[in-house]
């Protein structure tokens, strides 16, 4: 039984692994933010059950900027350490949709065979 | 700032490369970890706990590390300009090399006078013979990333082909001083018949030279 747990999780993990892109563009669609408040509104999301390592998460954040999907620019922090904000562009909004229809689409998918 | 957490990171940066992108990782790494080994202190985590907590989040930090490994676009364009211009360089002096009897035969005709339009054409052969020899010398050399095996090699190889490039310079210029001698000494002494034998005789110490740095280098 416990492994049988496991196993959900681990298909959720993959599945929020293999949508970090776009998990991370719905964020930025509301607000520019960066990497640790991304991953500490997805724990929010998800009751304090998912959060994305940060090498996946950063990973995520270059690929996007290299696809002009984001840009980066540097806070203003007065007190402690600079931090890096996220702002999605145009295009971004563009590939966020598609990703939004296609992921109904395999949704719908995926339901019909499971 | 967490001290330990630095030293870690400080450490899984060791063997990045020293470019601006790099840093700026290594800052926005430091910065996002820090707020999260502080909410973690705040919400009752010992220091211990934390840290311990933060690292195992991090994930395979050395696979984003090895990603500013990558050549970027920035790295494809710079390639693609250097290329252009060697290009450039050679047409350049390949012109040079073919337009050098025009002031030979111009200062015949108008003047009647030889060594001038001689003079000229050497001029025109210098430059050409520079350009190249420029090209071979400022051609950009790879620059080793880290210390394995293969970026030896690479360096090694780059090195070598930087010789190579040295090695065609120069053979150029030898044959475009070759040509040079033969339409002298054929327009001097008007010996047709007999000067186009030092095509051979170039060939020949072309043979000999080549087997000398061969010899030398094996």
């Amino acid at each position: 039984m416990v492994n049988e747990g496991r196993d959900i999780v681990s298909i959720t993990s993959d599945l929020i692994r293999g949508n970090t892109e776009t998990i991370i563009l719905s964020h930025l669609i509301e607000k520019d933010s960066y990497g640790y408040e991304i991953n500490k509104s997805i724990k929010k999301k998800t009751n304090n059950e998912y959060e994305l390592k940060e090498a996946t998460l950063y990973t995520a954040f270059r690929r996007l900027e290299q696809g002009e999907m984001i840009i980066s620019y540097w806070g203003d922090q007065t007190t402690g350490a600079r931090r890096k904000y996220y702002k999605i562009t145009a295009f971004g909004k563009k590939v966020l949709e598609q990703n939004k229809v296609d992921w109904e689409e395999a949704k719908s998918l995926i339901d019909s065979l499971i | 700032m967490n001290k330990e957490l630095k030293i870690y990171i400080e450490n899984a940066f060791k063997y990045a490369p020293k470019t601006k992108k790099a840093y700026e990782l290594k800052e926005e790494l430091l910065s996002n970890l820090n707020e999260k080994y502080n909410d973690l202190i705040e919400s009752g985590y010992s220091e211990n706990d934390a840290y311990n907590n933060v690292v195992a989040g991090m994930g395979e930090v050395d696979e984003l590390i090895s990603e500013l490994y990558q050549p970027t676009s920035d790295n494809f364009e710079l390639v693609q300009k250097e290329r252009k211009k060697s290009a450039l360089i050679i047409s350049i002096a390949v012109m040079i090399y073919i337009l050098c009897p025009i002031p030979v035969i111009f200062f015949l005709d108008a003047f009647g006078v030889e060594n001038a339009g001689i003079l000229v054409m050497f001029l025109f052969i210098a430059t050409a013979t520079g350009l190249l020899v420029y090209r071979g010398a400022s051609a950009p050399q790879y620059v080793k990333n880290d210390d394995t095996v293969v970026e030896e090699f690479k360096e090694w190889k780059s090195k070598n082909s930087k010789e190579d490039n040295l090695k065609k310079s120069l053979l150029s210029a030898f044959w475009s001083i070759i040509v040079a001698v033969y339409l002298i000494i054929s327009f001097a002494f008007g010996i047709w018949a007999y000067s186009w034998m030092i095509f051979i005789i170039g060939a020949a110490i072309e043979q000999i030279v080549k087997a000398y740095f061969e010899y030398k280098r094996s």
